[in-house]
């Protein structure tokens, strides 16, 4: 017999089953012989009966659990929602609001976020029906004034002011055919009837930046999709898009009230605009004050240091100077931006950002049937989700820097367009200007194609030469690499998830690898342009 | 349109959703089967009853996603367990500044059971005694002791409470060595 007796610690582990099995062997061959070991051990076990009795007595005591518990089906489905959403949401973002994505100056009143947050767990559907019924009250709520809106088409764009007896004009007619009231169309209202008319109709809201986004697709009508966004703070409609069947888009922002004639104005006239993303022609300078050169010094060292690519930095001309103002940047970028500036005759005035409400932008994306089927199929050819991902954040960079390049050009084409009158150098250094954003979108365009030709090709998709007629002027040429961007966008939306396909989920690989490589060849196209 | 080979298509989409469908009633099997004990454990730590109903929500949610991304959970509940503990202690110090611990008063409760007849006065003493004798452990005898009534091995306790499985062993041998006088009182 072994004559040592095992300790406390190896009686509690022998009854635990923690001991190695030899160790075991060893301690229940002494139980066996040892009667003292084995009322040591019988104590050990009513020590463990009595925490059981104990547990038990406890958890009686405690308050019970809830009945019934929540279920967990539709958490763990925002779970599998929310592995699309990292770039999901960014894709949201970038598609819905191409003006108001980077700008945003929103005011936002927590509790009614807060209020609407808790209404963001139901479905998309009753939530755009929820939104757009509170935004109506609250539009009925306030006085009706005559706001200005800036209606912009592929062709043209407008300025027009809402409640004061417009003209009719064939933008007029469309929206009419769409069923969709033209008298005041930034408002909930005329979303909100539009909507309800629908026969069949698939609703997202996303919110983010403190606005909420109310994106409806519709199966039938002349009115493909409309989005408005709504302002967090007090429902107040900011901007609509509107995508129609041939393609149509038609973009609505408001434009700060101001005493402006009555009707539509072409805005090749004058109009100075503070608040809006991209600014419009300036008036004409001065004899003493300001100039075009003065302005294009300013803009050219901003685009220097890249402030011109997204960030709230707007460049607007005064009669006396230059206005530069920033929105939410943070000192040290503040400082860089004084930097590049001094020395010129420029304003800098730099506001804080209006306190963001404090909740992740959240979007709630229904990817439909066939974008998850597509996506699933993809990340099968990938090699997996991980891949996937992979890949989807590696394009989407490069998209995003696309598209940053080409809102900087879209502004600039805004601001002198074709029939500003310029001076040789101004031109010279509008050019420039252009020239080097040009070739950054051709290097972002080239990479993305890069990345996404051979997985595009596993998928089945086949490429097709573009077919890119030279631009006439490098304003055209801007909206046309637009166009072709967004629709690239659009369809890594609908590749990589966050956005229901508007083709059939089996055309998106190649349509997508169309898209991307007639982006290649426009930026390029655009950059001989320029070099002309 | 190009066109795929329809069955490679057809079996990976089956799979896939299958697979998520049978990862989704596995955990919410597990849900079933364990929410109602780690809600009571988290409220042993100190959450307050609706916290502890959120936490446990989240500590199965998170099983969901740990088990997505394909990894192997050989004692599930251990996991759920060591998560739970980790999550539960996370909240009750990000509530540290004022808010106190929820405290169900079990002393009292314990006490004031309605056992009905005289006989049962002895197991009401017992349960008092044997409560204030927990309540007397170190907080670390305590931790070990409950997550071992939850089932969990030493090396499971040992990674929920960052020490070793020997720590665990000596601290369980304490905690059942103090645990024991009250059995011979």
């Amino acid at each position: 017999m072994n004559n040592t007796h095992p300790s406390d610690d190896q009686l509690l582990r022998y009854a635990d089953g923690e001991l190695a099995a030899s160790e075991a062997g060893v301690v229940r061959k002494h139980l066996e012989a040892c009667w003292q070991c084995r009322a040591e051990l019988e104590g050990v076990q009513k020590v463990i009966s009595g925490c059981v009795a104990y547990r038990k007595t406890v958890l009686e005591e405690l308050p019970a659990p809830p009945r019934p518990w929540a279920d967990l089906y539709s958490r763990m489905a925002e779970v599998d929602a929310a592995g699309r959403q990292s770039f999901g949401s960014r894709i949201a973002a970038a598609l819905r609001m191409p003006a108001m994505r980077r700008w945003a100056p929103v005011a936002a009143a927590l509790t009614v976020v807060l209020l609407l947050n808790q209404q963001l767990r139901i479905t998309p559907s009753a939530q755009a029906a929820e939104l757009l019924r509170q935004a109506v009250a609250a539009s009925e709520a306030r006085p009706a004034a005559a706001k200005r809106i800036r209606i912009r088409t592929r062709s043209k764009t407008l300025v027009r002011t809402v409640n004061s007896g417009a003209r009719p004009t064939p933008i007029e007619a469309r929206f009419a055919a769409a069923h969709y009231d033209w008298q005041d169309p930034l408002s909930a209202r005329a979303f909100q009837q539009w909507r309800d008319q629908l026969p069949a109709r698939q609703d997202e809201v996303a919110e983010s930046g403190g606005a909420f986004r109310i994106h409806t697709t519709a199966a039938t009508g002349d009115l493909a999709e409309a989005t408005l966004a709504l302002r967090g703070s007090d429902l107040h409609p900011l901007e609509g898009t509107f995508r129609f069947r041939d393609n149509e888009i038609v973009e609505i922002t408001e434009l700060p009230a101001e005493p402006a004639p009555a009707g539509e104005i072409a805005v090749a006239a004058p109009s100075s605009v503070r608040e809006t993303p991209a600014p419009v022609p300036a008036p004409p300078p001065a004899a003493s004050g300001a100039t075009t050169s003065d302005e294009l010094r300013v803009l050219a060292a901003l685009q220097a240091i890249g402030a011109d690519l997204g960030e709230a930095v707007e460049v607007s001309r005064s009669n006396s100077r230059i206005e530069v103002r920033g929105l939410g940047i943070d000192p040290t970028r503040q400082q860089q931006i004084a930097a590049a500036l001094s020395g010129m005759a420029a304003g800098l005035q730099f506001t804080d950002a209006v306190p963001a409400v404090a909740v992740a932008e959240r979007t709630q994306a229904v990817a439909s049937a066939s974008a998850s089927e597509l996506q699933d199929r993809f990340a099968e050819k990938l090699g997996g989700r991980a891949q996937l991902d992979q890949l989807a954040s590696a394009a989407l960079n490069q998209s995003e820097a696309a598209m940053a390049r080409l809102y900087a050009m879209r502004r600039l084409a805004a601001r002198f367009p074709e029939s500003a009158a310029l001076s040789a150098a101004d031109r010279a250094t509008v050019l420039r200007l252009l020239g080097e954003h040009a070739r950054e979108l051709a290097s972002h365009a080239a990479a993305l194609e890069r990345q996404l030709a051979p997985s595009l090709a596993s998928l089945g998709a086949i490429a097709a030469p573009p077919d890119v007629n030279p631009p006439s002027s490098w304003q055209d040429a801007t909206e046309q690499l637009f166009v072709t961007a967004r629709r690239a966008e659009r369809l890594l939306a609908a590749l990589f998830g966050g956005a229901p396909p508007e083709i059939s989920a089996e055309a998106v690989p190649s349509q997508l690898l169309r898209a991307v490589t007639e982006l290649k060849s426009r930026a390029e196209a655009c950059q001989r342009l320029l070099r002309q | 349109m190009p066109s795929y080979p329809l069955g490679g298509e057809l079996t990976g989409l089956l799979s896939t959703g299958r697979a998520v469908t049978s990862l989704q009633d596995r955990v919410a099997h597990l849900y079933e089967e364990t929410r109602d004990d780690v809600y009571r454990y988290l409220l042993t730590l100190g959450l307050y009853p609706a916290q502890a109903q959120e936490a446990a929500q989240e500590v199965f949610l998170r099983l969901y996603v740990e088990l997505r991304k394909g990894t192997d959970l050989q004692n599930p509940r251990a996991w759920i367990f060591r998560v739970a503990h980790n999550l539960g202690l996370k909240l009750r110090a990000a509530e540290q500044s004022g808010a106190p611990a929820f405290d169900p008063e079990l002393e009292l409760r314990i006490a004031s059971r309605e056992k009905g007849p005289e006989q049962q006065l002895l197991e009401r003493e017992r349960s008092l005694a044997f409560h204030r004798a927990i309540e007397g452990l170190s907080e670390q005898q305590r931790r070990c002791l409950f997550l071992r009534m939850e089932g969990l091995r030493y090396p499971e306790i040992g990674a929920a409470l960052g020490i070793s499985a020997s720590a665990v062993g000596e601290f369980l041998r304490r905690a059942i060595t103090r645990l024991k006088r009250v059995g011979n009182e």
